[in-house]
């Protein structure tokens, strides 16, 4: 099964709080600026990037990466294909 | 030690010589607790730095930009800066609010306010960082538009920046322009945009990367996590209509208590409305939902639509605007009002202040007091409308008056134009008409930056309780609200997660104690929004303010309702009075509005 993150960028309201919580629970800080994702506040439509450091938050024990589960918009979707 | 909350740091930048210092604060941290944050060290520094001469729009003035100790952190609505000056509009305390994320950055840099004065020879723009400031040249950025402005700033700086700009109307000095950020975010009340444009500052662009401090960031995420869920559960019809809506959804409330400000402000209900409201933003220009800093909410409606025959997008109309573009112009188009917000965020005007001119000028065209330098006196007509706005815009024609707001526009024109002003202390009214209102004119008449309802919206407290009663219970209920809600600037977080959707107000102390490590509870924290609404009020007596001020605007007083439910109701100014005296009692201030020394003395202001 491979996991990986689908990303719908228009529906992303620019809010952050994927970055804020990524930086938060992965690395311990509120620093947005260390998240593994990054929302680049284009306009009108955002640009969302993850960085090679992201693993899914493979390391922390969740159902689901920490930047889809506080995503209320479904800008981030978890995909399991294969 | 350093607690969390807390950088400790202000930066103070002076723009005559290009010259940055850091002000270590930590030796005074008491004196600095005491103002929570946010608007109350804004209060603080301007009650320190000015006087009761100082010119808002000379280089002596600052401007502060101010976060709060929740600003930056995992909290919903938590990137807010509180600019805090004297207004060139009103020539009293000012302090205007703005979300985005752009607070957050001023944090990231290692600073709790920026504290901006002098003035540049040439244009200039501002880049704030982790190593201090840059300024840079900004001649190629005079004379355009706000967004335009962002987008070239952040590709010049190739990095994360949140960018504050100002339009046209910044630079041509309009005393109510504005300071955009995040593509529509606007700090809009009061004439912060004008402060910069007299300083020469076309744009600040702020880029910080370090940690904010915070003392159980476990906890915060924890309480975080548990308000989210509240506000999933607790209410989910009322967070699925705010999440949708936003605060547009306030257009069918207020059309149905009757206050939405209808041609300039003579009545309050709009024959229109139903073309203008939540559903119909939905069915014919939102296209997406947009949110501030950490905030599940996204109250913010992008929309298109078209000027001048090309297709444009705009964060709005969101209620404010709706009212004062909208039924306060008679125009009940909404593809027009989206375009008049366009065009005044473009050009960086208020849109509340906007409108309030707008309506002005008409009406007084339309009792045949001024002329409108050949535009139709028509409500609703958008040819009329966007014409003004550039001329305000650019002091071209009638402009170079309106550009001034409506209580020094009705003074140059005499002639009778004065009871046509909806102003408290030269600020434009804000979205709520009030003749059936009696808190709601006290909230106005009593905000300490004048007609705005950030400080009290005790309209909603008020039509589902005693509408017209007045009773000691509303005035408390009054001041209670202008303590929790202003308690919010200070803290540098939205207060719509409580307000709007019911999130109990009781998460902000929890939030506070586990950022700060301080065990202050929610009565300590009012106590300290209570000490910031007392020294903005000292501030405003220092500047001539006294009960005089405390009025609605006399249309309130003379003129009954000519429609709607409440149709030949208005204030009357003994009852007026007897709340104005009941507040000030309540207040410890005397019958004269100014605080007692007994009163500031138990407050630790002097």
């Amino acid at each position: 099964m491979q996991r990986r993150i689908g990303i719908n960028a228009s529906k992303c309201s620019t809010c952050r709080i994927c970055e804020i919580f990524c930086a938060a629970v992965n690395t311990g800080t509120a620093n947005p600026k260390k998240a593994h994702i990054r929302v680049v506040n284009m306009f009108p439509t955002p640009k969302i990037e993850f960085l090679e450091s992201c693993n899914l938050c493979e390391s922390l024990d969740v159902e689901i990466p920490i930047c889809v589960k506080y995503c209320n918009r479904n800008a981030l979707v978890l995909k399991e294909e294969g | 030690m350093q607690l969390g909350g807390y950088t400790d740091r202000n930066l103070l930048i002076d723009i005559s010589n290009k010259s940055f210092k850091t002000i270590d604060w930590l030796k005074q941290k008491n004196d600095w607790l005491k103002f929570v944050g946010g608007r109350g060290f804004g209060a603080k520094i301007i009650w320190e730095s000015t006087n009761a001469d100082t010119d808002p729009l000379s280089p002596d003035s600052i401007i502060t930009l101010n976060t709060g100790p929740l600003t930056g952190l995992p909290i919903p609505g938590a990137g807010r800066i509180s600019m805090c000056a004297i207004s060139p509009l009103t020539g009293i305390w000012a302090d205007s609010s703005v979300g985005g994320a752009a607070g957050a950055e001023i944090k990231q840099c290692g600073y709790d306010s920026v504290i901006i004065k002098g003035r540049n020879k040439h244009p200039i723009y501002l880049h704030i960082h982790d190593e201090g400031v840059d300024f840079e040249n900004a001649k190629h950025l005079w004379g355009k538009g706000s967004f335009e402005t962002e987008t070239i700033i952040k590709d010049e700086l190739n990095n994360d920046a949140r960018v504050l700009t100002i339009g046209p109307a910044g630079e041509n000095l309009v005393l109510f322009a504005c300071i955009t950020t995040d593509y529509g975010r606007q700090a809009g009340r009061t004439g912060m945009g004008t402060i910069l444009g007299s300083k020469n500052i076309k744009a600040i662009a702020i880029n910080g990367t370090k940690d904010i401090p915070v003392t159980d960031l476990k906890k915060v995420v924890e309480i975080t996590d548990e308000a989210i869920e509240f506000l999933l559960k607790n209410d989910p019809e009322r967070y699925n209509i705010f999440t949708r809506h936003g605060t547009t959804m306030s257009l069918d409330w207020a059309q149905e208590v009757a206050c939405l400000p209808t041609r300039n402000f003579q009545e309050n209900v709009f024959e229109q409305s139903e073309n203008i409201n939540a559903e119909s933003m939905e069915e014919k220009i939102k296209i997406a939902d947009r949110g501030c800093y950490c905030c599940p909410l996204a109250c913010g409606k992008l929309t298109k639509t078209k000027v001048n025959g090309e297709q444009v997008y705009v964060e709005g109309p969101e209620y404010e605007t709706l009212a004062l573009l909208g039924s306060n112009l008679g125009l009940g188009n909404l593809e027009a009002i989206a375009a008049a917000n366009y065009l005044c965020d473009y050009y960086g005007l208020d849109t509340i202040s906007t409108g309030g001119v707008i309506g002005f000028a008409i009406e007084c065209a339309q009792r045949g007091l001024i002329s409108l330098d050949g535009l139709k006196a028509e409500w609703g007509n958008t040819e009329t409308i966007f014409n003004l706005i550039e001329k305000i815009s650019y002091r071209k024609g009638l402009g170079k008056i309106l550009a001034h707001g409506v209580k020094k526009a009705a003074e140059t024109f005499g002639n009778g134009c004065q009871s046509l002003t909806m102003h408290v202390k030269g600020l434009e009214q804000s979205g709520y008409e009030t003749r059936s209102l009696p808190g709601m004119s006290l909230a106005y008449g009593t905000s300490d930056m004048g007609a705005h309802h950030s400080r009290s919206t005790i309209v909603g407290w008020e039509t589902r309780t005693d509408r017209f009663g007045i009773t000691k219970e509303k005035v408390e209920t009054q001041i209670l609200l202008q303590h929790q809600r202003s308690l919010f600037d200070a803290l540098g977080t939205c207060r719509f997660q409580w307000c709007e959707c019911k999130l109990p107000f009781e998460f902000y102390p929890r939030y506070y104690v586990a950022t700060t490590g301080i065990d202050a509870d929610q009565d300590e924290l009012l106590l300290g929004s209570e000490r910031i609404f007392n020294l903005t009020r000292m501030i405003n007596i220092r500047r001539g303010v006294s009960r005089k001020d405390d009025y609605p605007p006399e249309r309130v007083f003379k003129e009954p309702l000519p429609s709607g439910s409440y149709k030949g109701k208005k204030m009357e100014r003994e009852d007026y009075d007897r709340l104005l005296e009941m507040y000030y009692e309540l207040r410890g201030w005397d019958k004269n509005g100014i605080p007692t020394k007994e009163k500031l003395a138990a407050l630790g202001l002097r």
